[in-house]
């Protein structure tokens, strides 16, 4: 018998134990300690492979094992479910604070083109006419043509899911895109301001403008700040990309991902709150006063959740 | 993480380093198919529902929703939510003893495992997951862009066994025996060497252990002077002489 045979045949009952419990799904606290002092084992077994230089299956065997053991053992469970709503709803907009740089181009970058849209199709509709189609702005006009624009319940469930699918779909695509140099967040977010401030414009010079508000009054304060935060998660991935302070690229990012999972967290919450809102509330028959009334309430609640909640980041 | 091949050493806490194999594109998109089609299993189970309530007033609309919101969550959520609960692995990457870590080897997060799942929408890009195999064409850690901002690389769990056996098939014969020279040298590492290779023999057809021993044999059979039919003959016959298991 060889030397590896030996020591294979000392190791094996343990190491065939260990498999055992690295098959099973569900383990009790017993098998946890025992799996950890087997595991121990394992390590030692294929330190004491290594110095003796046992043949390379032995190494590779004992590898595999010991990996596949280390894996199990440590990857706790670290994102519970409560660390997890901790970060997107007390962490998040510590993060927007201390990313106000971010957050502030974002703002401009979205805000600018929403407001020349506005202007422009305000000054004159023919240039609404230049940045969107006539068909699309036609659909829009009678979409707002009337002032209580009431739907069935269900109908209110469905628009809310579709606002889901689709708004939260385009900001996580908004965030995601920055990893190109930030250009994919800034072209979300140009193209979304422009776009939105065009139909605003327009609206109001065709004089179905004040509908329009009210339907949006409700939601808009969480949307808007939902892409904008989204843009600046992107744009903070860019920057992170090309501006490195002399770390590798992989490690720049390394270094603001853990940011950059908060201002996502905190965009998807906005944009949640919005599509629920968007769906169950804007659209219901209420007087306009009281959505106008609503509105400003929801941009309160927006601003202090920004501006107060989540203590200081550094 | 030190690299070898497509290999990756890892420091353990118990200061233990121990090798990973990384994950290559064919194996992780096999891994991602089985997900793509567990999601649309769902995604068209749930619309089959939807349908087949819509026929009741009132409810179709709200099941439109729910369609809406699964699909949000097949898209968006599947993999955030599977590599969080069952430590790094889709119920496809399971299937193909696939586990995502962090490039330390360390077991992953839930930051790492949210961002790598966002960043997906730009491994897609412009279409068939264009970008993210340029990425991983030109990463030594085989990493898709998401797994660069995630700092994660995908590894493979493998299963291997020590239980095979060195044997010398057939049997050195009487023959064979006498016309082997009194005294063979092996080194340890020539040893273990051709020891891998009697392991091996059984899982290789006899043309490849035959190419296989063909490296090794013509230098061995000049130095030691055995000789045999086949390459493979000479190997087994010195490690035989060797270790004294011609008797």
């Amino acid at each position: 018998m060889s030397e590896r045979d030996r020591f294979v045949e000392k190791g094996r009952p343990r190491w065939e134990r260990l498999e055992d419990l690295l098959g099973q799904v569900f383990l009790t606290a017993k098998d946890w300690s025992e799996l950890a002092s087997l595991y121990r084992g394992a390590c030692a077994d294929l330190s004491r492979a290594r110095s003796l230089s046992l043949s390379d299956d032995v190494h590779r065997y004992l590898d595999q094992l010991a990996g596949r053991a280390h894996n199990r053992l440590y990857s706790t469970r670290s994102g519970s479910g409560w660390s997890i709503l901790r970060m997107a709803f007390v962490e998040a907009p510590a993060e927007i604070r201390a990313q106000w740089r971010f957050f502030l181009l974002a703002s401009l970058l979205f805000y600018g083109p929403f407001f020349a849209g506005a202007g422009a199709a305000l000054w004159d509709v023919d240039l609404a006419y230049q940045i969107l189609p006539e068909s699309q702005l036609a659909q829009m006009e009678a979409m707002y043509d009337d002032p209580d624009m009431v739907r069935g319940a269900g109908e209110d469930a469905s628009m809310a899911g579709f606002y889901i699918w689709n708004n939260v779909g385009i900001a996580l695509r908004c965030f995601a895109t920055g990893v190109l140099g930030g250009l994919g967040s800034m072209f979300f977010l140009v193209y979304n301001g422009l776009m939105i401030g065009t139909v605003f414009g327009y609206l109001f010079s065709v004089g179905n403008g004040w509908n329009l508000l009210a339907f949006t009054a409700g939601h808009s304060a969480w949307e808007l700040t939902g892409i904008v935060v989204s843009g600046a998660a992107g744009l903070k991935l860019g920057f992170a990309l090309i501006v490195t302070h002399g770390r590798t690229r992989a490690g720049s990012l390394r270094r603001v991902a853990p940011s950059l999972a908060r201002l996502v967290l905190g965009a998807a919450v906005l944009l949640f709150v919005a599509a629920a809102i968007e769906g169950f509330w804007s659209a219901s028959g209420l007087w306009p006063s009281i959505k106008f009334a609503f509105g400003v309430v929801q941009i309160g609640i927006v601003g202090l959740w920004i501006a107060l909640v989540g203590g200081r980041r550094t | 993480m030190d690299l070898l091949d497509t290999t990756a050493a890892v420091m353990t806490p118990e200061r233990v380093r121990f090798r990973y194999r990384l994950a290559g594109p064919g194996r992780r998109a096999v891994a991602w198919l089985i997900d793509a089609l567990l999601r649309l299993i769902v995604v068209v189970g749930v619309m089959t529902v939807v349908v087949l309530l819509s026929i009741i007033p009132g409810v179709g609309a709200v099941g439109q929703g729910l369609f809406l919101v699964v699909l949000f969550i097949s898209e968006w959520v599947y993999g955030v939510f599977f590599e969080t609960v069952l430590g790094g692995r889709t119920p496809g990457k399971l299937l193909l003893s696939l586990r995502v870590v962090r490039e330390d080897g360390s077991p992953g997060r839930f930051t790492d495992y949210l961002l790598r799942n966002l960043v997906r929408a730009v491994d897609y890009l412009p279409g068939f997951f264009a970008i993210g195999l340029t990425s991983m064409l030109f990463d030594r850690r085989l990493r898709r862009v998401g797994d660069l901002v995630g700092g994660t690389v995908v590894v493979v769990e493998e299963r291997d066994s020590v239980r095979d056996r060195a044997e010398i098939q057939p049997p050195v014969s009487e023959e064979e025996r006498v016309a082997l020279p009194a005294r063979v040298d092996l080194s340890r590492e020539e040893l273990s060497v051709i020891e891998l290779f009697l392991r091996r023999r059984k899982r290789l057809s006899d043309d490849r252990a035959e190419e296989l021993a063909w490296l090794f044999g013509p230098a061995l059979s000049e130095r030691t002077g055995v000789t045999a039919p086949t390459w493979e003959r000479v190997l087994a016959l010195a490690y035989a002489r060797a270790v004294g298991k011609d008797r």
